[in-house]
């Protein structure tokens, strides 16, 4: 779909996100080019305890077709380092410690629980982590969250 | 929620605030790993993207440019009146 159908269909799918009463939905942020073949959006999405969801997202139009792809990601989460003077939760530092995060930065790869090592796809077992979408990635710390379980069980992988 | 719109001149922007802030080039921070290991992921997944955009978008200029100079109608340059030194004074004029 292009970039209009995206959007409808992303906040479609937010809008009937069923979230936990310890957390709040950030505002989401779109950056889109002029004609509106290339986009990224950015939410973010915050919990009492000072832990947040970021996920950031880039896609293009397929040209000639009303299709998108997705070209790159993060999805990361972790404590909540920075904010705004609106108290709105931002970016912190690269060295902020965090939970679990797959980003494409230099081919797709996992980091569990530290910032290295890098585990790429060889080095993750049971899941295809291309696989995982900003849904699948929000649910799994929504479960994360609910039964203590870690996230090699709500994602289920290993990692070697 | 916040939507910006970025043209050509605002990703040139854009992608030019990454390298003064790295105080390398685009080229480097795309090619060499040992400037990449420097630069925190997010910021190299955001600077890669504007600069993907920018190179994409240009072809998406071109390509609209080329298709309109394709649609416009032929004329032959002896018989175009505005280039005639006399008519162009009448305009001028």
């Amino acid at each position: 779909m292009d970039y209009f159908g995206f959007r409808r269909s992303l906040e479609g799918q937010l809008s009937k996100l069923k979230l936990p009463d310890d957390c709040t939905f950030q505002e989401l942020s779109w950056e889109i080019t002029a004609p509106p073949f290339f986009w990224t959006v950015e939410f973010f999405i915050n919990f009492t305890d000072k832990q947040h969801i970021r996920i950031w997202e880039s896609y293009e139009k397929i040209a000639g077709l009303q299709m998108s792809r997705r070209l790159q990601w993060a999805y990361h989460y972790g404590i909540i380092t920075a904010a705004d003077r609106n108290g709105n939760t931002m970016r912190g530092s690269p060295d902020d410690p965090f939970e679990i995060r797959i980003d494409t930065c230099s081919g797709l790869h996992l980091h569990y629980q530290k910032r290295e090592p890098h585990y790429d796809q060889g080095r993750v077992a049971k899941l295809d982590l291309k696989t995982v979408d900003a849904s699948t990635f929000v649910n799994a710390v929504f479960k994360r969250r609910k039964s203590g379980q870690p996230f090699t069980k709500t994602l289920g992988f290993t990692v070697t | 929620m916040p939507t910006t719109v970025l043209n050509l001149t605002d990703l040139d922007n854009r992608i030019r605030g990454y390298e003064q802030k790295y105080e390398v080039s685009s080229v480097d921070m795309l090619k060499e790993k040992s400037v990449r290991d420097q630069i925190p992921e997010d910021d190299i997944l955001r600077w890669e993207t504007y600069v993907y955009q920018r190179v994409r978008l240009r072809d998406v200029y071109d390509r609209l440019k080329g298709d309109y100079l394709s649609k416009l109608p032929q004329r032959d340059s002896a018989s175009d009146s505005t280039r005639n030194p006399t008519n162009q004074l009448d305009l001028v004029a």
